[in-house]
């Protein structure tokens, strides 16, 4: 019995963010993975958006050479990033096909380090060639529709303002956009909406499950135990992250959410950053959420939360939604 | 036509300084002072004429209005204040990327007395308040709340009914993201006995937080999905209160072609509402509720705009006076 194997199994985090290469003074690989490990977790994700970002098989090579090197390679994978460039794309691809260790590609609507904003019509570049190349695995979605910003209503000194900078309608129309992409060019690979931040979000996902698209999502950490409540401070800036904190209705509802079993992951999207760049210019965004993990799978069993339900959303679900995990215990 | 409060008022000190973010910041007390106030502007309108002359109001409207920022404007001078607007932020350096903070900064500068806000996000106008040393009045943000619609509106049902206690009424339309719904909603939770019936579609329901608000004041509420069991209630309501269905809302706009014709208010409804219900709407209408009803006495929606003046003159002076 699954059941049975509760604090017995290793838990996956489907989103981290290990940095090294360019920024190994805010994190690296090996010091990830072994925070993960601290907290039960025996296989990370890797994001793509480093220092530089990982485009395909080349870089994977390289970055799985740097978690060998660091002793860890056994519970490291990684995504390859997703670019309007064809090529590109094709080589991500093989990356996946060839690489047991690639667990899937990832797609930035919004802009990042290194890697620019898309634009619709180059969104739609990336859903035509996936899905003329047959890629049949997960593409991870960071849902953030860029033109709703409103970035003039941010303001250091009152972090809750970073949620009326980022609302949760960047989100949700976003989400619908990737949807309709899907749709529109027979995407045959799996959808996965990473750290969604709403309650409609996560209620369009859903729906479009019940439509019969392949398409799932993941909470963080932080998203669940953090709201703009506790963000009133000047201080409470080390709390900004993408997309942002939330009001405490839409906190309490992706809790709620999370236990019916709606959500299908409980990821950390752990960013490390240094401290100067989190409070002071430039701000950046980005949460240290391993450290904060069992304090939400403890919120999750003390609101409800059956052991399945657990195991579900931090390693079941993950088992079943990505391809057969190499080396996994 | 029954007023409420027609005595002549001892002067309120409920709303001196005071910012207006929410329905949810004034209690009973301050609605029905409010009021008499409101009935002050056309008992005595010499009483309003210059009171406020050394006073200037900063209308900040970053989202379009006609209705709210005329009203406002017209109460502003009425008063005699002397009033500066920004009304196309394309006109404004908002344009080229000013911070809400630094534009509210450089209107307090320039001597503004109070500023009225209407700004897209949900949370701007309780963000400018923080940083406002002046008072600020919310006139919308983003779908979240529009509280001096709901004084305009809790006033119009009071002058029309004699009062709010013992209210049942029914809301129908796009109530999700109608801020006006979910202001009035709040507002109404500090009478008594009163009954809200939320008519729309699971899509468009009222959002989880007015009813989280709702379950703690202890307010009967019900979410009416059917339209045979919404006939069925608006038999006996006192109000029917219809908001516009947003097209844009719908995923599937076949859902809203279906729903459009359920959700039109005409003559057939009114025929089976109470002789003395009203019909209440914040405007603007589309095609929700049929011209034909116009110029029925159960056609509220003209005094409620027309009423919104009298409340906004009066808040004016209740918070600057």
């Amino acid at each position: 019995m699954k059941e049975a194997k509760k604090n017995s199994y290793w838990r996956i985090d489907t989103h981290v963010h290990c940095r090294d290469w360019g920024e190994s003074y805010k994190a690296t690989i090996g010091s990830v993975v072994r925070l993960a490990l601290s907290k039960g977790i025996g296989a990370v994700f890797d994001m793509p958006n480093t220092d530089p970002p990982i485009l395909g098989l080349r870089d994977a090579e390289k970055r799985l050479r740097r978690a060998e090197d660091q002793g860890v390679l056994k519970n490291y994978y990684l995504y390859i990033a997703a670019t309007p460039n064809e090529k590109q794309l094709e080589d991500a691809v093989r990356a996946y096909e060839e690489l047991p260790r690639v667990v899937g590609l990832k797609l930035y609507t919004a802009p990042m380090k290194g890697l620019e904003a898309l634009s619709l019509e180059e969104q739609e570049v990336v859903y035509r060639t996936l899905s003329s190349l047959g890629y049949r695995g997960v593409l991870a979605i960071h849902c953030e529709k860029h033109s709703l910003f409103r970035e003039t209503l941010w303001d250091p000194l009152k972090p809750y303002t970073w949620n009326l900078a980022r609302p949760p309608e960047a989100e949700v129309k976003c989400i619908e956009d990737q949807i309709s992409l899907a749709k529109k060019h027979g995407f045959k690979g799996t959808l996965y909406i990473v750290h969604i931040s709403t309650k409609e979000g996560v209620e369009i996902v859903r729906r479009a499950r019940n439509e019969g698209i392949r398409i799932v999502c993941g909470v963080t950490p932080h998203h669940i135990i953090y709201d703009t409540d506790h963000m009133r401070t000047p201080e409470s800036v080390v709390l900004k992250t993408n997309p942002p904190i939330r009001d405490p209705t839409t906190a309490r509802a992706l809790l709620g959410l999370a236990i019916e079993g709606a959500v299908d992951f409980l990821e950390t999207d752990h960013a490390p950053h240094s401290p100067q760049e989190k409070t002071g210019p430039p701000y950046l965004s980005g949460n240290r959420s391993l450290e904060i993990y069992e304090i939400a799978v403890n919120m999750l069993i003390r609101s409800g939360a059956s052991e399945k339900t657990i195991y579900m959303l931090t390693r079941g679900n993950a088992e079943s939604i990505f391809k057969k995990l190499d080396g996994i215990d | 036509m029954e007023k409420v409060g027609s005595t002549s008022p001892g002067w309120y000190d409920g709303f001196r300084g005071r910012d207006v973010i929410s329905a949810r910041d004034f209690s009973r007390e301050d609605y029905e002072a409010l009021f008499r106030y409101a009935d002050l502007y056309e008992e005595d309108p010499g009483f309003y004429r210059g009171l406020l002359k050394d006073c200037i109001a900063a209308l900040v409207f970053v989202e379009p209005s006609t209705r709210t920022f005329h009203s406002f404007e017209t109460a502003a001078r009425i008063l005699g204040c002397g009033v500066t607007a920004i009304r196309d932020p394309s006109m404004s350096s908002i344009a080229k990327g000013e911070s809400l903070h630094d534009t509210i900064k450089m209107i307090e500068s320039y001597g503004a007395s109070i500023i009225i806000l209407r700004h897209p996000a949900r949370g701007a106008a309780l963000y400018a308040a923080e940083i406002s040393r002046v008072p600020v009045i919310n006139a919308g943000d983003g779908s979240r709340e529009h509280p001096t619609q709901a004084m305009l509106d809790l006033y119009t049902i009071a002058r029309k009914r004699g009062g709010i206690d013992g209210l049942r009424i029914a809301f129908l339309g796009d109530l999700r993201f109608s801020r006006t719904v979910s202001s009035l909603s709040y507002a109404l939770s500090s009478f008594k006995d009163i009954e809200i019936f939320y008519i729309a579609p699971p899509i468009l329901q009222i959002r989880r937080e007015v009813k989280i608000y709702l379950d703690d004041r202890g307010v009967e509420y019900k979410e009416i999905i059917d339209m045979d069991k919404a006939r069925e209630i608006l038999r006996s309501v006192d109000v029917l209160y219809v908001t516009r269905l947003q097209k844009e809302r719908f995923p599937d706009p076949s859902e809203y072609e279906k729903l459009k014709g359920a959700y039109t208010v005409g003559p057939e409804i009114l025929s089976i509402m109470r002789s003395d219900a009203g019909i209440m709407h914040p405007l603007p209408r589309v095609d929700e509720l049929s011209p034909e009803l116009d110029s029925k006495p159960n056609a509220w929606y003209f005094d409620q705009a027309r009423w919104g003046l009298n409340v906004r003159v009066a808040l004016l002076s209740l918070i600057l006076r």
